[in-house]
């Protein structure tokens, strides 16, 4: 992975045409500009993961599968 | 704060309660009416199931009885969904993959399922401010 520092308004360039600039710094949170074409989906990671848990979780589980659990939280 | 949130869904009519999610489920957005049921008598499980199909068919789960200190933050952005609404009315729960083996089960404390009990709107929210796993073990504090 590449690791590259930054200040404030300081940016990145990805490719032709994607820059990221760290707008802001506080804390422990940093503020981001991105340009990018829009065609280029942006998300946060934390969407696609609980997207992705969703769709696994989105099947009942076997009813003695639940049967278990239920008797465990008992 | 979980025996408050058993009482007021459990008010709300038998143990069968209509939810209705404006933006979806992400991942499922275009269903938007689900059936809350009790799966066990404490209140700690639940299924949450496409009001019109089988399918999807989620197991949502207490996330107080799976951190007691649980206490996630809301931005005034994400709760501006549910209008002019008292906090009180808030409902949590969070969405579990439970797997066979149960000890791999885990649950998702960094998107809880909110629920407005009153008018029986819900939505599923992203905690920008607080640090909570997307996949915290079910059992990972036992």
């Amino acid at each position: 992975m590449l690791v590259i520092s930054r200040k404030v308004s300081e940016s990145i360039i990805i490719g032709d045409n994607i820059e990221i600039i760290i707008s802001e710094i506080s804390g422990d949170r940093a503020k981001i500009c991105i340009n990018a074409p829009k065609e280029i989906p942006i998300v946060r990671k934390e969407l696609l993961e609980t997207r992705s848990l969703n769709k696994e979780a989105s099947v009942a589980p076997q009813p003695q599968t639940l049967n278990k659990l239920k008797n465990l939280l008992k | 704060m979980d025996t408050k949130q058993e009482e007021s869904l459990s008010t709300s009519g038998s143990n069968r309660n209509i939810i209705r999610f404006d933006d979806g489920i992400l991942g499922f957005e275009e269903i938007k009416e689900y059936l809350l049921y009790h799966e066990d008598d404490n209140n700690i499980i639940w299924n949450l199931q496409n009001a019109e199909s089988d399918v999807p068919s989620f197991i949502v789960v207490d996330p107080y009885a799976v951190l007691s200190d649980y206490n996630p933050v809301f931005t005034q952005a994400d709760l501006s969904y549910f209008g002019e609404t008292d906090g009180e009315n808030f409902v949590l729960l969070a969405i579990a993959v439970i797997k066979p083996n149960l000890v791999d089960s885990v649950v998702n404390l960094k998107a809880p399922i909110v629920i407005d009990v009153n008018t029986g709107r819900a939505k599923q929210i992203i905690l920008e401010n607080s640090d909570y796993p997307i996949r915290q073990k079910l059992f990972g504090n036992k």
